[in-house]
């Protein structure tokens, strides 16, 4: 039988008093007082009983619970006959936990002490290490928090308090804090051409739910920062990218919209049509090294890897192309006109009385249209050329007689035109496109290194007295009348081609330039101006055959002054394409139609394009190269591909498609998102064959970007903080954490 | 009155249905790119103080506030609930901050002595049932007091009656020992049992020593011993039902220290609320 221990006789029980701070010291031992200690620790035990007087005598009274009465009873004074030795109580087990609490308490508010008002509060409060970059770049918590004193506002103004702090380093354009940068309206639009949601459940709960501030988002909704040095800070999940958008799907492969058109969305910047040279051009070609056979020939991945670029000229059309560039296979002209004494009516301008000075006798043809910028940038002669109208020089026999002052005046503006050519030189041609500041940056080197020898040696010829009777004229004085002139004869003997930049002016020149007293004799004149005549035995080359290499030479049959381009990218025409191409005036529109012709001399526009867009017009001398500061919102890495390339090599993916209408694109249209691409757009299939969650993942990191657009100024601006004024005088945002 | 297990399933039923909604919710305020840690701290922040709540339920025994026991049940279950809102706030990510990094370690302490102390709470008073007469843990010592003043009568008279000492002897030697011995911390944990066999093994062997008279009294202290060892499982178990408290408690209270710091520091440097 189990032996009971404890007695359930209720007047045999001690009274516990567990939830008490003390206990006695003597419980330890098995025999506690009955009175247990006091609140504060001391001991109350004097007597096992306090005997009570009954009649004259005392009576033991001690509880049965300690053994009834005592043996010894009361002493006659009547205290207790079994006196008990003070103890020294001890803490209950309840009395020392809650010491523990405290103790614990008082330490963990010796932690937050330490992390708010200690030394080291910045190692205390910091929630996490930050990124490496930001470790760099922030010095102290206020440089991205708002300091506790200048909170004020909380949910949406006290995000764009700290977004402004997040702009201060990085700007992402002007709408940089909206999704993909993009305007409002951008994305009102966008938002309207999605379909409605048809994704996964969670998706679509998601989208109802994101009713925040959808069209600007903190910056901290998706940069978390403190999480350790080499956290990710652009890491989004796939689903959290579609929160926003109404059409979700699932991966890739299940729901992502088809491509339309990737990645041939813009207009190449060159014209060059891969089915025609691929199909024709190549095989057909007797070129003295073999046509290209693989798209390495032509094309190399960037520094980056990601987008493919053309090789240069000298490595890819150069072999073909270059001498119809230079001119050499050309039947025409091989150097453009950029001067010309018109032909002109001089016996009615005569008739009417208006004195035009000497003008030979068989000139012929319009003004050129680079004369025409030149003339009218001085204001009379373009008076003038107003109210002479669409009426040409060479029959004036219709013209009113304000007519033909008004051809008077021009011819003397031509006059004029080419006396400063002879005694200015190339400073005449920047003069006359206007002052520096308003002249197109594209127009800073436009003279082509023209040479006034050139034109000296045709004024020479053609107009002997041409610097007298204009200083004549500039002072008001009426022409002498003019003498025949038989010039142009004489240059059929020696025609006159001066290279650009290297042909001295002739002794001949020299002298006239120090001595502009006019010749007598326009034979003599013209014999001064031309070479001596050759022997016999030698012949002249034709004049652009002896600027083969480019420059600038006369003939003196049109009495024109020609420029012969000098080869690919050559400056003059580069300059004058791209200073007229965006400009609106009749003049630049003439000069752009003569260089852009499928005939001009150089024929640049023959591969390169002209894009006329809102932000402006730009002439494309560069084939597509990679921007530092472009974010596009759809990315891809070649060189990560090659590898997976199958044995078509790049045609695994960019599959010719000879029915596009590939020139379609060029010609008239200028507007670059207007293409036909001569590739086969690629099919989503392509890519999510690989790119699959348990292959090489479809995270939409991988090809898009969030935020797009121009970001030149995305890197840190150490040096260069533009503090938002409400910032800058925030109470607290000069104290340092 | 439900069963216990079938108030087990439906509690942890329930449980598991809210805390599958909240999973739910957060993943879906995740993706809607809402500050879904906000939300989650706030909500174990309260959570907290509800678990906290009972430990001050028991200390106002005066309001009519549910029974102690309901207290409890709420207390774990919410519990749970709490460790799973831990998971979603943290991403079980310590990133490294002194005071985060206390913070979650205060937490893990806390949720994990609780979870200690639910499978102390479930294990040790069905063995303490089986082990014998349960007794109330601060009469303990007086229970031992008197357990040794009876074994020491017993050998006393033993000597006094038969004029042979080997019982007292065995005392001496064995029971002064055994009887004044406490058991070990963890003993329950342990099962920790051999000082009582060894003892009766030892009392055992030595009735082929013993006359009629001394066989009678050893097999009284064979009774004491069959109580010490009761004695002594009642003192370990519950022992040990009450030290673990002296973890849980404390860094309870000490945890909301530094939760408030937390919060402060969340509310004056967080770049949305």
């Amino acid at each position: 039988m189990r032996r009971l221990l404890q007695s359930i006789i209720y007047n045999r029980k001690v009274y516990d008093r567990p939830q008490d701070e003390w206990t006695c010291g003597r419980a330890a031992e098995g025999c506690p007082c009955i009175y247990g200690p006091g609140k504060k620790g001391e001991c109350r035990a004097t007597s096992q009983c306090l005997p009570a007087k009954k009649g004259d005598r005392w009576v033991c009274t001690r509880a049965i619970s300690l053994g009834a009465v005592c043996e010894p009873g009361p002493l006659p004074d009547g205290s207790c006959g079994c006196p008990v030795p003070p103890c020294r109580p001890v803490r209950s087990l309840r009395a020392e936990r809650g010491r523990l609490t405290w103790l614990m308490v008082s330490l963990a508010l010796g932690v937050v002490i330490l992390a708010v008002w200690g030394e080291t509060r910045a190692d205390w409060s910091n929630p996490g290490p930050l990124t490496d970059q930001h470790a760099m770049s922030a010095q102290r918590c206020a440089d991205c928090h708002l300091e506790p004193a200048g909170i004020s506002a909380g949910g949406a103004a006290r995000q764009l308090q700290h977004d402004l702090l997040c702009i201060k380093c990085h700007d992402l354009g002007p709408h940089g804090s909206s999704p993909h940068g993009a305007a409002p309206a951008e994305l009102l639009a966008l938002a309207r051409a999605e379909k409605p949601p048809i994704g996964p459940r969670p998706l679509v709960l998601a989208a109802v739910t994101a009713t925040g501030r959808p069209t600007e988002p903190a910056c901290a909704a998706c940069h978390r920062e403190h999480q350790g040095h080499a956290a990710d800070l652009k890491h989004m999940g796939n689903q959290q990218c579609q929160a926003c958008h109404q059409t979700q799907f699932a991966s890739l492969a299940h729901g992502h919209p088809e491509f339309t058109g990737y990645p041939y969305v813009r207009r190449t910047r060159i014209e060059f049509d891969h089915a025609a040279h691929f199909q024709k051009h190549f095989p057909e070609s007797h070129l003295t090294t073999p046509p290209p056979t693989s798209c390495a020939q032509c094309h190399e991945p960037a520094m980056d890897g990601r987008q493919m670029l053309v090789r240069n000229f000298e490595q890819t059309c150069a072999q073909c192309h270059a001498t119809q560039i230079d001119g050499d296979s050309r039947a025409s002209a091989k150097g453009l006109e950029f001067f010309r004494l018109p032909g002109l009516d001089t016996a009615a301008l005569e008739a009417a009385g208006l004195g035009i000075g000497e003008w030979p006798a068989y000139c012929d043809g319009p003004i050129t249209p680079f004369m025409r910028w030149m003339l009218e940038g001085d204001e009379s002669v373009r008076v003038a050329m107003t109210a002479l109208g669409s009426l040409n020089l060479a029959d004036l026999s219709r013209a009113t007689p304000a007519q033909k002052a008004a051809a008077a005046q021009i011819v003397w503006g031509i006059k004029g035109l080419l006396a400063d050519l002879v005694t200015q030189g190339q400073q005449t041609i920047m003069n006359r496109l206007g002052p520096p500041a308003t002249r197109s940056p594209a127009m800073a080197r436009p003279t082509g290194q023209f040479s006034a020898d050139v034109a000296l040696a045709a004024q020479q010829s053609w107009l002997p007295h041409l610097l007298t009777e204009v200083a004549a004229h500039r002072r008001g004085e009426k022409p002498a009348p003019p003498a025949p002139i038989v010039a142009a004869r004489v240059a059929e003997v020696a025609p006159t081609a001066v290279v650009s930049s290297a042909t001295p002016a002739s002794a001949a020149s020299d002298d006239l330039l120090a001595d502009p007293t006019p010749v007598a004799d326009n034979k003599a004149a013209a014999s001064a101006a031309v070479p001596v005549a050759a022997p016999a035995t030698l012949a002249f080359a034709e004049a652009d055959a002896r600027v083969a290499q480019g420059g600038w030479y006369r003939q003196d049959e049109s009495y024109t002054i020609h420029y012969r381009p000098g080869g690919h990218a050559d400056s003059f025409l580069t300059a004058w394409l791209e200073g007229t191409a965006g400009n609106p005036a009749p003049a630049a529109q003439a000069i752009f139609a003569q260089l852009s012709s499928d005939h001009a001399q150089g024929v640049c526009m023959k591969c390169h394009t002209v894009d006329r867009t809102a932000a402006g017009t730009v002439v494309n001398w560069q084939t597509a190269q990679p921007k530092p500061g472009f974010r596009p919102f759809t990315t891809f890495k070649h060189d990560a591909h090659f590898s997976l390339m199958g044995d078509q090599g790049c045609a695994t993916c960019h599959t010719l498609d000879v029915t596009a209408n590939y020139a379609g694109s060029f010609g008239a249209n200028h507007d670059p998102a207007v293409f036909h691409s001569n590739f086969a757009p690629l099919s989503k299939d392509i890519c999510a064959a690989c790119h699959q969650p348990a292959k090489a993942g479809d995270s939409c990191q991988q090809c898009h970007n969030y935020h797009t657009g121009e970001m030149q100024n995305l890197r840190v601006r150490a040096a260069d903080f533009h503090v938002a004024p409400e910032l800058a005088h925030a109470p607290g945002s000069s104290q340092k954490l | 009155m439900i069963p216990f297990l079938t108030r087990r399933w439906i509690l942890s039923l329930a449980t598991a249905v809210v805390a599958i909604w909240l999973g739910l919710a957060w993943r879906v305020g995740w993706i809607a790119l809402r500050p879904v840690n906000m939300y989650s701290g706030w909500l174990l922040f309260a959570l907290m103080v509800g678990l906290a709540f009972f430990n001050a339920r028991k200390k106002l025994p005066f309001l009519p506030l549910l029974k102690a026991s309901t207290w409890l049940q709420i207390h774990i279950y919410v519990g749970w609930l709490a460790c799973l809102i831990f998971i979603m706030h943290t991403g079980l990510r310590f990133s490294g901050g002194r005071l985060e990094w206390l913070l979650s370690l205060g937490f893990i302490a806390v949720a994990a002595s609780g979870i200690f102390g639910l499978w102390l709470s479930r294990w040790i008073p069905p063995q303490l049932a089986r082990s014998g007469e349960s007794l109330i843990y601060e009469r303990i010592p007086v229970l031992r007091h008197r357990l040794v003043e009876e074994a020491k009568a017993i050998v006393t008279q033993a000597e006094a009656e038969t004029q042979s000492t080997t019982l007292t002897d065995y005392y001496l030697r064995v029971l002064g020992d055994y009887f004044a011995r406490q058991p070990a911390l963890l003993a329950p944990l342990a099962g920790d049992d051999a000082d009582y066999h060894r003892v009766r093994l030892e009392l055992t062997s030595l009735r082929r020593f013993l006359n009629e008279r001394e066989i009678v009294l050893a097999d009284q202290i064979g009774q004491l011993l069959e109580a010490k060892r009761n004695l002594d499982s009642q003192l370990a178990g519950q022992r040990l039902l009450k030290l673990w408290l002296f973890v849980h408690i404390p860094l309870t209270y000490g945890l909301f220290v530094l939760v408030g710091a937390h919060v402060w520091l969340i509310l004056n440097y967080a770049h949305r609320l």
